[in-house]
């Protein structure tokens, strides 16, 4: 199971975190993948310097804006998916 | 081991001036002494300076009398001795209307030319046995009560009465009418300021924005208090974090958790996973998250910055799921509100990006524990 964890925290709240949680939930939707992949929020995860902070099969992704969401998700999430990697 | 009920008792009020006049000619005043609170209602005779000084003389002396132990008969004598005589009317007069409630719900009723208060139980009138008496030259009314958990009374001068007359209603908004408004208000679950003010603001429209009346609504609230304490951002030295989270898990009542990292924290020190809820997700504010045993767990500035809007300017919508709206509820719900306000500053706050204001927490607490405090909470601020 590949989980998406995206923070929440003020800061993360403050550069966006809301619009990549909702680009998040329509790619699930577009790609039919709501029931493989949970897609949750998270507090503060310390990174609060950069941009709204992702982690993706417990990997951390820091400073994400909505812009970079297409591509991240093309490659960590339907990568991940393709290679039949799985999360730690 | 089962101790007496301590009732905590909540008040508020609200006022209109009469038109053209700068100061009210009602006087109000609410003293909690040991163990009992005292309201005085007063409209001194007139309007403007000198019924202003008429009716504050009331409520202070009456107030403070009662406060010590005097009995009415003696407060009465007091007033007929010191009220200053009107040099126009050859007269010194103000009303009264005063409610002393106990901590432990005996309360004592007296009444002196105001309409009579409005008493109920829950959602249900309070009948209250009156008994006249002659002191001196005036006809009190006397009652002595025993109150309980939810019940509530509304102390008001002649104003509310006139509200409207010559207008809207040809004479005035008359006591059945406005007896069920107030009724019909409290049972929608309003604050006693809220009560106040509603009544105030309706007789301001009947009055057409222009008050003909000084008018005073005095409402009261007892109940059995409840308990809210409010972890705000992590202590300043991690050490004391164990400390801390026992103090809020012992707390009885509410508790809540404001702050990412705060919340993080209180689900670490007590091994429970801690998880956010994404469909309360709503643009304001971030959502909140969930820790068992914690009644409400929000993210810190945003959602405070945004309850402190929400109480300053009006009353949360019911029902509003997002993490201010439901934090502000709660408050409201609570009479004895602990915030444990923690020192320890965050990296975040210090960057360019986020609005300065956002990072002064302790003067936002401040701030909410002002507008909560003017709706009659009793709350204490503890910095960690």
């Amino acid at each position: 199971m590949t989980d998406i964890e995206v923070c929440v925290g003020s800061s993360c709240f403050l550069r966006g975190a809301e619009t990549v949680i909702r680009l998040l939930q329509e790619l699930l939707e577009r790609h039919g993948l709501t029931a493989r992949v949970v897609l949750r929020g998270s507090f503060c995860m310390e990174n609060c310097t950069q941009g709204v902070t992702i982690r993706i099969g417990g990997q951390l992704h820091r400073g994400v804006f909505p812009e970079d969401v297409p591509a991240l998700f093309a490659r960590e999430v339907l990568g991940r998916l393709t290679e039949g990697r799985t999360s730690p | 081991m089962r101790t007496a009920v301590r009732y905590c008792i909540n008040v508020g009020h609200s006022q209109l001036i009469k038109h053209g006049e700068e100061l009210c000619g009602d006087s109000v005043s609410i003293t909690r002494a040991g163990q009992s609170t005292v309201a005085v209602v007063s409209d001194g005779l007139g309007s403007g300076v000198k019924a202003c000084i008429l009716a504050s003389v009331t409520t202070r002396m009456a107030a403070t009398m009662v406060r010590k132990g005097a009995s009415i008969d003696e407060v009465i004598a007091t007033l007929a001795h010191t009220l200053p005589v009107c040099r126009v009317r050859q007269l010194a007069y103000s009303t009264f209307t005063l409610l002393q409630v106990h901590q432990d719900g005996r309360a004592y009723l007296a009444e002196y030319d105001n309409p009579p208060a409005i008493l109920g139980r829950r959602g249900d009138p309070l009948a209250v046995c009156r008994e006249e008496r002659t002191v001196g030259e005036r006809v009190v009314r006397e009652a002595m009560l025993s109150l309980q958990d939810g019940d509530w009374a509304v102390l008001l001068t002649d104003g509310v009465l006139h509200a409207g007359i010559g207008g809207i209603w040809n004479l005035g908004w008359g006591y059945e009418r406005m007896e069920r408004f107030v009724r019909q208000t409290q049972a929608t679950g309003c604050t006693p300021q809220e009560l106040a003010e509603q009544v105030t603001a309706l007789c301001r429209k009947l009055y057409g924005g222009r008050p003909g009346d000084d008018t005073t609504v005095v409402c009261l609230e007892v109940r059995i208090p409840r308990r809210l304490t409010a972890l705000v951002g992590p202590p300043q030295d991690r050490r004391h974090d164990p400390e801390v989270v026992s103090a809020l898990m012992r707390a009885e009542g509410y508790r809540v958790v404001c702050g990412g990292t705060t919340g993080n924290l209180v689900a670490r020190e007590l091994g429970l996973p801690i998880s956010v809820d994404l469909s309360a997700l709503q643009s304001r504010v971030p959502p909140p998250a969930s820790i068992a045993g914690i009644d409400l767990v929000t993210e810190g500035m945003l959602t405070l910055f945004r309850v402190r809007e929400l109480l300053a300017h009006r009353r949360p919508q019911p029902g509003a799921g997002d993490a201010a709206s439901r934090l502000a509820a709660l408050l409201l719900e609570a009479d004895q509100i602990h915030f444990i306000v923690g020192r320890a500053i965050n990296p975040a706050h210090q960057s360019p990006d986020v609005p300065a204001e956002l990072a002064l927490k302790s003067q936002i607490v401040q701030d909410i524990a002002r507008s909560l405090r003017r709706h009659g909470k009793r709350v204490k601020i503890e910095y960690r």
